[in-house]
């Protein structure tokens, strides 16, 4: 099964169900569904910036396994960060994100 | 609105005060351009008296890049004469704009392509030049 996650909440959204349970999963190889993107939300966005030790490991994972990650454009800009993000992690809204899942299309979307 | 502002403005800046202001509506706009390959347009309303800008603004899209870059340009614009106007361009307003990614200048492209289009129009004759 192919999935995509949207971190839509904040509190312990990327800290702890993608930092301790998600991405650890991943690493490991027994996620147990195909995460095919992860779109992120406010505060979230700050995984993605540039030095995030999380962010690091994510990105890392992210391209081995081919998983699209994309920072809410209108998120980004209101946090100064839109420039400083991973060096192949891009912005955007629903008609890119829609657009770059085109390519292989999650059967599910969870929105955490 | 401040005019001609010259230093870089953050793109959360311009898009506070682009919901936060009343836009102006002519019955018609100037000119308008598109990207069709991402649903992306731009009209712009445009008047002007003896030479100079007296009103300009924008109808766009509802993307954030699009909507800075369209703000942005009606602060360079606004109460310039239209020869001087006509000689901003994308790489004005990329420069104007802090922040934003490259792979976003292209909505800089269309919304400058957009003004010049509807400057074109009240150039006298002998400073009207192709579109860069």
């Amino acid at each position: 099964m192919k999935v995509a996650y949207i971190f839509a909440t904040t509190g312990h959204t990327v800290s702890y169900k993608l930092g301790r349970m998600i991405l650890p999963q991943l690493e490991e190889d027994r996620h147990g569904a195909e995460v095919v993107g992860m779109f992120f939300f406010e505060d979230n966005n700050y995984i993605l910036r540039r030095g995030d030790p999380l962010g690091e490991r994510l990105v890392k994972v992210a391209r081995e396994k081919n998983i699209l990650l994309m920072g809410c454009d209108q998120c980004c800009y209101e946090r100064d960060i839109a420039d400083k993000l991973f060096e192949g992690v891009r912005i955007g809204c629903f008609p890119d994100l829609y657009k770059a899942l085109e390519q292989s299309p999650p059967d599910q979307v969870i929105t955490l | 609105m401040g005019c001609c502002q010259s230093t870089p403005q953050s793109v959360g800046d311009l898009l506070h005060a682009a919901l936060a202001r009343a836009h102006w509506r002519a019955p018609a706009p100037a000119a308008s351009a598109e990207d069709p390959s991402q649903n992306l347009r731009v009209e712009i309303y445009l008047e002007t008296e003896g030479g100079c800008i007296r009103r300009i603004d924008y109808r766009c899209s509802s993307c954030a890049s699009l909507i800075a870059y369209c703000e942005a340009m009606v602060r360079l614009a606004c109460g310039r004469g239209v020869a001087e106007a006509a000689r901003l361009d994308a790489a004005d307003l990329i420069g104007s704009v802090a922040g934003v990614p490259g792979y976003r200048h292209d909505r800089a492209r269309l919304a400058a392509a957009a003004f010049r289009q509807a400057l074109s129009k009240h150039l006298p004759h002998g400073e009207r030049s192709p579109s860069r």
